[in-house]
């Protein structure tokens, strides 16, 4: 006989009362570990994205900020253009070590829409994670080169095998021939799920002459990156957006969300504890007798408290044990589960199964547990045996 | 050796004091077997609680084997509790969802020993329960259930035992089981203490100590 023959006992006796107060735990410990696991997921996928993203800042027509971080991060069409012009102007700012400029649009495909970056050369270098997986980068009007994604998806659709193959795609109406020429390796980032083309070329397709959506704009010098952004602003018409910005901006948008479901979350733990502590003192109320006959036994005070906090700490265990559990399966399908909600959201799965979620998981419904058996047990322990084993 | 002097216990009905037991003081041998007698609020329980030290008199003193229980410590008073002192109770108090073994197994573990389950089986043989120890209480007869408890009193090996009403719960022949157990617990040496209000039992064990309002008679 050991205590956990005692504590299991205990358990055992009220089977329904401690089944619900298990899953009471369980939701709270589930959704605190689906939360954690997800933030974490979110923010790193965010992060390694935007690491892929290259530029440091970048520059586009003056604008709603929120429109912008949705077009750098998600691509998209923004009606505003900046003259070509301007990148000229850009790279005479000293800090900016390349310029890259970017036309976007979209063409339609066996019925869907794919969209389009018009580049030059010079994204290559702002690009480092770039690697041109079969064929070359698009030189002239009319070439293309695939994200790989999209190059996947094309081979399985649409019977693509190789770079060299034509396709028929319509802009606006018009059918327009292009060659693929090139397939990009993987990124894990956006970049998968865009064709890109020259930018001139671009410029044609989509009437977007002599102007620029976006400039990826590489810096010499990170720590005077404030000092840029004001400079690129003085240029007309030029919003300049940082990373950190973007990260900001991402983070801002989740955060209204998490602050909301943190309230839950609390209010999902209260409940949880007050639940267990319910459960725990109408045990010590129930075994009144008990408790009086095992202080006779010579019981001490001591182990009368521990054997009833125990008790409370492993419903607690249990319930956090399959909350996890619970929490492991909707972090796997977080996908699916965070795109519901969020406004913007990575290309690489925020799936992440998280040392600190779990760590805080098991932490915090034991932690309550505890404080939600302390009382219960205490009065379990300060039981006068005598007034107890009355002959009544 | 147990002594009790010049006892008095009271509580307070309000602002009314209630004189359970009223300076009383005798002498309990060691091995001896012994009637606590009276009708029902003559003191019979308090004077029970207050020699297994679950109780302590409002005045006078009790010495259990030379240490007076007023000079003990809170951790030396659960050892005299468990080690000098084991229990019987009327309703038998056993936890119905252990087994008999694991009922007696329990002031064992409470005392830290290790080795219980041959102790708890070799008791439970011994009070003739050796054929029902994964028995639960509900499956026991009374006679059955009171015989566990007496093998639970004797876990901690102490040198009394106080039951409180023991048969009162019992039919003949079971009381009569049950009695001839204690006459073998004292056989070994043991202070028996029967509280009883039956003057039949009472009758038939050597010594009576009969108390009425509180006072022995």
């Amino acid at each position: 006989m050991n205590v956990f023959t005692i504590v299991f006992d205990g358990i055992r006796r009220r089977k329904i009362r401690s089944i619900l107060s298990v899953i009471g735990i369980a939701i709270a410990a589930m959704a605190l570990f689906t939360m954690v696991s997800l933030r974490e997921g979110y923010e790193t996928a965010m992060e390694s994205e935007l690491d892929q993203m290259g530029a440091h800042v970048v520059a586009l027509a003056k604008g709603c900020p929120y429109e912008a971080v949705a077009l750098i991060m998600m691509g998209g069409e923004v009606p505003d253009t900046l003259s070509a012009d301007v990148v000229d102007e850009i790279e005479k700012i000293p800090n900016v070590a390349i310029a890259a400029p970017n036309a976007l649009g979209a063409y339609e495909h066996m019925g869907e829409m794919h969209s389009v970056a018009g580049i030059t050369p010079k994204e290559k270098e702002v690009k480092p994670g770039w690697e041109v997986a079969e064929g070359r980068f698009p030189e002239n009007s009319g070439e293309v080169m695939l994200g790989s994604e999209k190059a996947a998806m094309l081979a399985e659709e649409g019977g693509f095998d190789g770079v060299g193959e034509q396709i028929t795609v319509s802009v606006d109406g018009e059918a327009e021939d292009l060659e693929i020429v090139g397939i990009l390796g993987e990124t894990a980032s956006r970049d998968d799920n865009t064709t890109y083309t020259t930018l001139e070329f671009a410029q044609r397709l989509f009437d977007q002459e002599d102007e620029v959506i976006t400039v990826n704009i590489q810096l010499n010098e990170l720590g005077m990156m404030d000092d840029t952004v004001e400079q690129l602003e003085e240029i007309p018409d030029v919003q300049a957006v940082t990373v950190d910005q973007v990260i900001g901006t991402v983070q801002g948008m989740a955060g209204t969300g998490e602050a909301m479901l943190m309230a839950v979350l609390a209010l999902a733990l209260l409940i949880g504890g007050l639940g267990t502590m319910n459960t725990m003192l109408m045990t010590v109320f129930e075994r009144t007798r008990e408790v009086a006959l095992m202080k006779a036994m010579g019981a001490s005070d001591g182990k009368i408290f521990n054997l009833f906090l125990m008790e409370g700490v492993a419903i607690c265990l249990v319930g956090s044990f399959i909350g996890i559990a619970l929490g492991g399966g909707a972090v796997w399908a977080g996908d699916a589960l965070l795109s519901g909600f969020l406004p913007l959201m990575p290309s690489q799965t925020v799936s992440l199964f998280s040392g600190q979620a779990l760590a805080l998981s098991l932490a915090f419904p034991v932690g309550i547990g505890v404080l939600s058996a302390v009382y219960p047990a205490l009065r379990a322990s300060r039981l006068e045996p005598v007034e107890a084993l009355k002959n009544e | 050796m147990v002594v009790v002097e010049n006892v008095s216990k009271i509580y307070y009905r309000g602002r009314e004091e209630v004189y359970a037991l009223q300076d009383i003081s005798f002498e309990i041998a060691e091995g001896e077997m012994l009637a606590l007698v009276g009708p029902s609020g003559s003191g019979k329980t308090t004077l029970m609680n207050l020699l297994g030290l679950l109780d302590k008199p409002s005045s006078g003193r009790i010495r259990i084997n030379g240490r007076y229980a007023d000079e003990l410590g809170a951790g030396e008073m659960l050892r005299v509790r468990r080690e000098v002192v084991g229990f019987i109770y009327q309703q038998f108090l056993l936890i119905p969802s252990m087994t008999a073994l694991q009922n007696v197994m329990l002031p064992m573990y409470f005392a830290g020993k290790k080795e219980t389950r041959e102790i708890a089986k070799t008791l439970l043989e011994r009070v003739g329960l050796g054929d029902r120890l994964h028995h639960l209480p509900a499956e026991l007869s009374g006679g059955e259930m009171q015989r566990v408890s007496a093998a639970r009193a004797l876990a901690n090996n102490p040198s009394m035992i106080l039951a409180d009403e023991p048969t009162g719960n019992l039919d003949r022949k079971s009381a009569e089981d049950v009695l001839r157990l204690f006459g073998e617990i004292n056989a070994e040496g043991k202070t028996v203490i029967v509280v009883t209000h039956d003057t039949e039992l009472a009758g038939s064990l050597p010594r009576i100590l009969s108390l009425r309002d509180g006072k022995l008679a």
